[in-house]
């Protein structure tokens, strides 16, 4: 090459495209598909990293069987079918991680390998594999394993490692069935390394449920009220210096900071709030994710917890059903409950990381809001109306399936053309 | 038409911020290339009707005489040189939407060409009548200096038939290499100042405004003076690519919306560039006939990378002849492979030599939509490159496809590295053919 040349290459690096050298443009971004996979995997690893060090080694044997055994079933069925794998083997370790994500830590190991075998066969390859599947593989994978084995993917009480057993521990050697509220100072059962405790998510469903009003009330009280209470609420354990007593919700809750680090029952990628959001911006910088999406979906659910009746008791022991829980008792409560709803659950890691699947997502902004937003409003109503544990996941397939019609509804509009709605009205 | 107002703010959705990597051409002055020794003239610069030749093989011809008569709209074909005509060929040159063949006539130059220097003649040309004015455009050679090279006598008429309001001189020059424009609006910034304002009085339009891109604006700032002496409004808009794309650009100056497959005059604009009023310059107010235009030229074997005068007709492969890089002509994001028959038009901004990567295979598209995000037309382009896997012209004809304007932007972020312009530009191409086949049948 001239030196005159090299010095008017340009130096910020847009690659040549050498198969498409017969046509314009010459220069490439340097984002290539690989990329976008490798990358996402690498943020998606974060969570999983949380999941390891909340509930011990056995949540990484969990990603090990799951990633590779979708490497080797996707590698299989090429292989049998003797068509070529178009894109190598990024998006199948990527489909394995959040597989893994969605997944508890003390299922046994043929759980994830059957999940990984629905995940890459059912949900991807028979589509035509990348750019063509309709569902987000990991979660048909996820519902396969939901459907088959649901005593062991959701159970009534999940285990969380004590503290000083992080990392380390087995989960699966757990004390009885009991509460959990102060994780931090409180130590395991002897001889076992984790607690067994009902998801945070479950005991806020119980506030819908009509039959056990279990909690008296989102807000804080008076004492005086305290008996008429009854047995709804639990006498609080430093009576004599409050003037008034917590809401029981909150008194069987995880605390929040809890929740944010994600000591709490759950997934292995679904609790560590802190890391989902902060791979998720990361991604969102990255532009692989508008977030559009993201904020689309959370919002939306948080508007339908606001709004979706609650049990609550008044006095003398009767549960009344309440809309608008946001406002019965004070939007400062309101807003506590809401967060509440939108940290138990797995509603952080289908905003960031499922719903944002590039193929089975719409492809324009406004098409992704009207998804989010889909997504959002069905995930909640799925698990206020109807107790839908994991209502999240089955949000995203559900509104999976109509992204081709927002695809066609939504289009962008090219210029010099006329609005739609003026375009209806001229007819 | 209601001349449309000029906003100092202005954008539109998409684009994207190329690299600005003008590399050592940016200061390079514009040079002599004194090495050609052949041409090979296009007659069908017009791809409408070509010119007739008016030479024999063997016949030897002096600068300035006529070799070719035109027609209606084609203008007559002079020697640039002394020379020898060799015969006659067919050769490649870029049209308006992809490129087309020409005749040609083959030329053995006895002389070298060289840029004249500006020689104005009296009296000046603003004492020029409107007939005497005409009268000049219409003989003179001049073509519009961009994609299928209209000839300027019916540019201007088909500016005044739209009674266009606004007329604009687009020097916007955003791809990466490109600086024939830049180098020419600094050496010769003046005589462009002034080849607009006499395009604007010969095509009667009142508004006339010079845009350039807004990190350039420090090198301009000497044209103020004669853009106020004939109130010429100057303009700096964002580097966003493709502002320099016309229907990007009315609609980032004036908020207008040209119709798919309209021209900017369509919206009342008319466009040219900064070339054509160089040579407008030169023929009206100096009565000199310009047999080239300024190239810039990178990744040569002779000279260095650089912007040089290079006549019309000269084989691009005479310029650069490499085996180890590919050479294109026009910018790198919307040009085209030079072959054996490339020569230089009046569209030819630059002859680049790029050096090929290691092989990539396209993969599936994964439908991130990055390419709908950027396009700067706010086409659909994964449902277009559906629609072209599966050969549905009438599909993407009604979902405006064609609206594009071939900046090349979609396949440039495409991660599956999709050649989709090249996709988008056939869809279009059949698009347009379909249509005027329609208007045939209901005629």
């Amino acid at each position: 090459m001239p030196a005159s040349e090299a010095d008017n290459m340009p130096s910020t690096s847009p690659m040549i495209d050498p198969s498409a050298v017969s046509s314009a443009p010459f220069y490439r971004a340097p984002e290539a598909v690989r990329t976008i996979f490798v990358v996402t995997f690498i943020a998606a690893c974060g969570p999983l990293f949380a999941g390891i060090v909340l509930f011990g080694w056995r949540a990484l044997v969990v990603a090990v069987i799951s990633i590779v055994s979708c490497a080797l079933i996707e590698r299989g069925y090429y292989a049998v079918t003797r068509t070529p794998a178009l894109l190598g083997r990024s998006h199948a370790y990527l489909t394995g991680l959040l597989l893994a994500l969605t997944l508890p830590a003390f299922v046994p190991w043929y759980v994830p390998l059957i999940a990984a075998a629905f995940a890459i066969i059912v949900g991807k390859v028979i589509f035509g594999g990348v750019g063509h599947f309709l569902w987000q593989p990991a979660l048909v994978g996820w519902l396969a394993v939901a459907v088959v084995f649901p005593s062991v993917t959701n159970p009534r009480h999940w285990s969380l490692l004590a503290r000083e057993q992080l990392v380390t521990g087995d989960i699966t050697i757990t004390g009885p069935p009991g509460e959990l509220r102060n994780w931090a100072e409180t130590p395991a059962p002897a001889g076992t390394h984790a607690f067994s405790t009902r998801p945070p998510k479950a005991i806020l469903l119980d506030l819908a449920n009509s039959d056990q009003p279990a909690f008296s009330a989102l807000a804080l009280r008076d004492i005086p009220e305290l008996d008429d209470l009854g047995k709804n609420t639990k006498p609080p354990p430093n009576l004599p210096d409050m003037k008034r007593i917590k809401p029981s919700v909150i008194m069987e809750m995880p605390r929040i900071n809890e929740l944010l680090y994600g000591a709490r029952a759950g997934a292995i990628g679904e609790t560590c709030i802190i890391v989902i959001v902060v791979a998720g911006l990361y991604l969102i910088y990255r532009h692989y994710v508008k977030w559009q999406l993201p904020v689309a979906f959370i919002l939306s659910a948080a508007v339908v917890v606001a709004i979706a009746p609650v049990y609550l008791a008044r006095s003398g022991g009767e549960a009344y059903r309440v809309w608008l829980p946001v406002a019965s008792e004070g939007f400062d409560v309101g807003f506590v409950y809401v967060c509440y709803q939108l940290l138990s659950g797995e509603l952080m890691l289908a905003a960031f990381f499922l719903a944002t699947e590039m193929t089975c997502r719409p492809s324009t902004t406004g098409g992704q809001i009207l998804f989010g937003i889909g997504c959002g409003i069905i995930a909640m109503c799925l698990r206020m109306f109807l107790k839908v544990q994991f209502s999240c996941f089955m949000a995203i397939l559900a509104m999976n399936t109509f992204t081709p019609t927002i695809d066609a509804l939504w289009r962008p509009r090219a210029p010099g053309r006329k609005h739609l709605l003026r375009r209806l009205l001229q007819r | 038409m209601r001349a449309p107002r000029i906003r100092s703010f202005g954008t539109f959705s998409g684009g994207i911020d190329l690299p600005d990597d003008k590399g050592s051409t940016l200061n390079a002055p514009i040079g002599a290339w004194t090495e050609i020794r052949r041409l090979s003239l296009p007659l069908d610069q017009n791809a409408e009707s070509a010119a007739s030749p008016i030479v024999q093989k063997d016949q030897k011809v002096t600068a300035g005489e006529s070799i070719a008569t035109g027609h209606n709209e084609a203008p007559d074909i002079f020697a640039p040189a002394d020379a020898i005509v060799t015969g006659f060929s067919t050769v490649e040159i870029a049209g308006r939407l992809t490129t087309q063949k020409s005749p040609a006539i083959d030329l053995e130059l006895t002389s070298s060409i060289e840029l004249p220097a500006a020689n104005p003649v009296k009296p000046h040309w603003s004492k020029l009548g409107e007939a005497a004015m005409w009268d000049r455009l219409t003989e003179g050679p001049i073509s519009v200096h961009r994609g299928g090279a209209l000839p300027l006598a019916a540019w201007v008429l088909r500016a005044r038939s739209k009674s266009c309001g606004l007329l604009v001189a687009n020097a916007m020059e955003q791809q990466p290499l490109v600086t024939a424009n830049h180098r020419l609006m600094v050496e010769y910034g003046a005589e462009v100042t002034e080849g607009l304002a006499i395009l604007a009085r010969a095509t009667g339009i009142p508004n006339a405004a010079l845009v350039v891109p807004r990190r350039r604006t420090d090198a301009y700032r000497s044209l103020a003076v004669p853009a106020k002496k004939y109130n010429i409004t100057q303009v700096a808009l964002s580097h966003k690519y493709p502002t320099e794309a016309d229907t990007i650009l009315v609609r980032a100056l004036t908020r207008r919306q040209v119709p798919p497959g309209r021209t900017p005059m369509d919206a009342g604009v008319a466009v040219i560039d900064p070339a054509t009023c160089f040579a407008v310059y030169r023929w009206i107010a100096c009565d000199q006939r310009l047999p080239g235009r300024i190239v810039t030229v990178s990744g040569a074997a002779q000279h260095p990378s650089g912007n040089y005068f290079l006549p019309f007709g000269v084989h691009c492969l005479d310029i650069i002849n490499s085996d180890e890089h590919i050479v294109i002509h026009g910018g790198p994001m919307i040009g085209a492979l030079c072959n054996e028959e490339t020569v230089v038009t009046p569209a030819t901004d630059a002859i680049l030599s790029i050096t090929p990567s290691p092989h990539a295979p396209p993969s599936p598209c994964i439908r991130c939509g990055w390419c709908a995000d950027h396009c700067p037309a706010r086409l659909n382009v994964p449902a277009l490159n559906d629609d072209f896997e599966l050969s549905m012209v009438e599909d993407a004809r009604r979902a405006g496809v064609s609206a594009c304007v071939g900046c090349g932007v979609c396949s440039y972020v495409c991660p599956a590295r999709l050649p989709l312009t090249q996709r988008v530009g056939e869809l279009k191409l059949a698009a347009i053919d379909a249509a005027a086949a329609e208007n045939k049948g209901e005629e």
